[in-house]
C-alpha cells in the first residue's frame, strides 16, 4: 500500500490502517476522517467503517470514532507542523504530500472582504491515494497516434469522477515522453500544466510520479496561463492539461493548436453528448479541434476504456 | 604530617571547586536564558521571512547557537523530519525532558519553553510571531531574575566552598 501516506497519518490511525487485510489495502482509494464519526475507507466498489483493529464493521457505531483531537493532530502532521508556511495554500482546500497523494479538507471558512481567507477548525479529512498505473495507457496509445504522418492527435479524455482519467492522462504523458518504439512513436517534448498537482503529484514542485524523461512540468499554475507560458517558454511538441472547462481554458487550447502543438486534455462527463452540453466545450468539439475522444467508465473497474472515437463519432480500431 | 597537609589541601581544593561549580551554574543559567532569546529571535525571522518549514527552521536555529542548547533544537528538528505521526509539541516535550540535565535551566524556564512548543506550527504566521515575541519577553524576565539571583549567590556559594572546606580542615585537626 501507499507507504508515503501512512507517515502522514496520526500514529493511532496509521496503526488501524496497517491492520487492514491485504485485499482492502490493495483496493483502498480513500481514507476519511470526520469528527465524531467512525473511521471510513473507500475502495473501488464499496465503503467500509473500521474498528480500532482495522476490521470492517457493519454498524457505524461499532467503528473507531474519530475524535476532535485525532483530527487536530492529523492536520498538524499533514502540514508538517508548519501551518504558517502553507497558509495561502489552505484556501485551495487540499494539501499534496510526497507520493502525490492529496488530502482534501473541510472546516470553518474564514472570509475577508468577500474572499476566502483560510479554513480553520478542520472537521473532515479525505486522504486520496494516488496510484500510478504504469502501462494503463498502452492499449490506447496506438489509437491516438498516426504513425504514417508521425502525428499525435489532439485527444480529449472524457470520464466521470474516479474513473481514472488523471491516471490515464499521466500514463499517456509518460508513454509519449519516453516514446513507444513498437509503434514507431519517438519520444516527444511534452509540457504539462498541473493546476492541482494531480498529474505529477509534485511535492515542492518536483514530480513524484513517473511522467517521462522529456516532460516539463509547470506545477500549481492556472491552466490557461500555464499553457500560454509553456508554449512560449518550453517549445513543447505536446501539451497536456487536466480538467478543462472554463472559457479561458478553451481560448488557451485554441492558441496552442494554432501554435502547432498536439493536445492532451481531460474533461468531466459521461460521453461526447453530455460534454457538449457545456457551451465552451461544445464550441471546441464542433470546431473539430479534437481528433480523438477516449471515453472512460468504471464498468470493469477504474480505468475501463469504453471506447476511442474520432471526430466523426466513429470507433477507432 | 605530609599526609595531613596533603589531605587538607585535597579538602580545600575539592570544597572550593564544588563552590565554584555551583556558582558557575547560576551564571550559566543566565547565559542560556539569553541564548534562548536569541534562538527564538532567529527562529522567528526564519519563519517570517523565509516561511521555512518547521524542521528546517529549527535546524537553522540550532546551527546559529553554540551552547549545549543547540542539541535541543537539532534533535527536535531531526525527530520532526521523521515525524512518524507525532506533532511538534509532543516531540518538543520529550526533547526538553531528555535534555533537562544537559543544561542549567530550571523547571520554571523549561515551562516557558514547553508553552512555546505548544503554540508553534499550528497557527498563522501572525500568531506564530506573537507567540515568539511573548516567549522572548518571558525569557527576558526570567533572565533578569536569574541575574539577580546570580548576583546574590555566586560569590556567596564560592566563598562558602572555601570556608566550609577550611572549617572541615580545622575540625579534623
Amino acid at each position: 500500500m501507499a507507504a508515503g501516506l501512512i507517515d502522514f497519518l496520526p500514529a493511532n490511525i496509521a496503526q488501524i490502517i496497517r491492520g487492514l487485510d491485504n485485499y482492502l489495502a490493495e483496493e483502498l482509494i480513500e481514507i476519511r476522517l470526520r469528527v465524531n464519526q467512525p473511521l471510513q475507507i473507500i475502495t473501488h466498489y464499496h465503503d467500509y467503517f473500521l474498528n480500532k483493529n482495522g476490521q470492517r464493521v457493519e454498524k457505524p457505531e461499532d467503528g473507531y470514532i474519530v475524535s476532535e483531537k485525532d483530527l487536530e493532530r492529523a492536520f498538524l502532521i499533514l502540514t508538517r507542523n508548519s501551518l504558517y508556511a502553507i497558509e495561502r495554500q489552505l484556501v485551495e482546500g487540499f494539501i499534496t504530500i510526497p507520493g502525490g497523494h492529496r488530502v482534501g479538507f473541510t472546516g470553518q471558512a474564514i472570509m475577508e472582504n468577500g474572499e476566502l481567507k483560510t479554513i480553520k477548525n478542520i472537521n473532515s479529512l479525505n486522504y486520496r491515494l494516488t496510484r500510478e498505473m504504469i502501462g494503463i495507457a498502452e492499449g490506447v496509445i496506438d489509437k491516438i497516434y498516426d504513425s504514417e504522418n508521425d502525428y499525435i492527435y489532439n485527444t480529449l479524455i472524457i470520464s466521470p469522477p474516479i474513473c481514472g482519467k488523471t491516471t490515464l492522462l499521466r500514463d499517456l504523458i509518460r508513454l509519449i515522453s519516453q516514446g513507444v518504439p513498437e509503434i514507431g512513436l519517438r519520444g516527444r517534448k511534452i509540457a504539462v500544466v498541473d493546476e492541482r498537482s494531480e498529474i505529477a503529484g509534485a511535492y515542492n514542485g518536483i514530480a513524484q510520479n513517473r511522467i517521462g524523461n522529456r516532460t516539463d512540468l509547470l506545477d500549481n499554475c492556472p491552466k490557461a496561463r500555464g499553457m500560454l507560458i509553456l508554449i512560449r517558454s518550453m517549445s513543447p511538441e505536446v501539451l497536456a492539461v487536466d480538467e478543462i472547462g472554463r472559457e479561458e481554458d478553451v481560448r488557451a487550447l485554441e492558441e496552442a493548436i494554432n501554435a502547432g502543438v498536439s493536445l492532451l486534455a481531460t474533461v468531466h462527463g459521461r460521453d461526447i453528448d453530455s460534454v457538449k452540453r457545456r457551451p465552451s466545450i461544445r464550441h471546441l468539439i464542433d470546431s473539430n479541434l479534437f481528433q480523438r475522444y477516449i471515453i472512460l467508465s468504471r464498468k470493469k473497474g477504474i480505468g475501463t476504456i469504453e471506447g476511442v472515437k474520432d471526430n466523426q463519432g466513429k470507433e477507432v480500431v | 604530617m605530609t599526609i595531613k597537609i596533603f589531605g587538607a589541601l585535597l579538602i580545600l581544593i575539592s570544597g572550593s571547586s564544588i563552590g565554584w561549580i555551583i556558582g558557575t551554574q547560576y551564571l550559566n543559567r543566565v547565559k542560556e536564558l539569553r541564548e534562548l532569546q536569541l534562538a527564538i529571535n532567529i527562529f522567528d525571522t526564519e519563519i517570517s521571512y523565509g516561511q521555512t518549514i518547521l524542521p528546517e527552521a529549527l535546524k537553522f536555529t540550532a546551527s546559529s547557537l553554540n551552547s549545549s542548547l543547540s542539541h535541543l533544537f537539532e534533535e527536535a528538528a531531526e525527530d520532526l523530519s521523521k515525524s512518524g505521526g507525532r506533532t511538534f509539541s509532543e516531540i518538543w516535550h520529550d526533547k526538553l525532558k531528555q535534555n533537562f540535565h544537559t543544561n542549567c535551566l530550571l523547571k520554571e524556564d523549561i515551562q516557558i519553553l514547553e508553552e512555546w512548543g505548544q503554540q508553534i506550527g499550528n497557527s498563522s504566521l501572525t500568531n506564530q510571531s506573537k507567540a515568539n515575541r511573548l516567549t522572548i519577553k518571558r525569557l527576558e524576565h526570567a533572565e533578569q531574575r536569574a541575574q539577580e539571583i546570580a548576583d546574590k549567590r555566586v560569590k556567596l556559594v564560592r566563598y562558602s566552598g572555601v570556608l566550609v572546606s577550611l572549617m572541615v580542615i580545622i575540625l579534623f585537626y
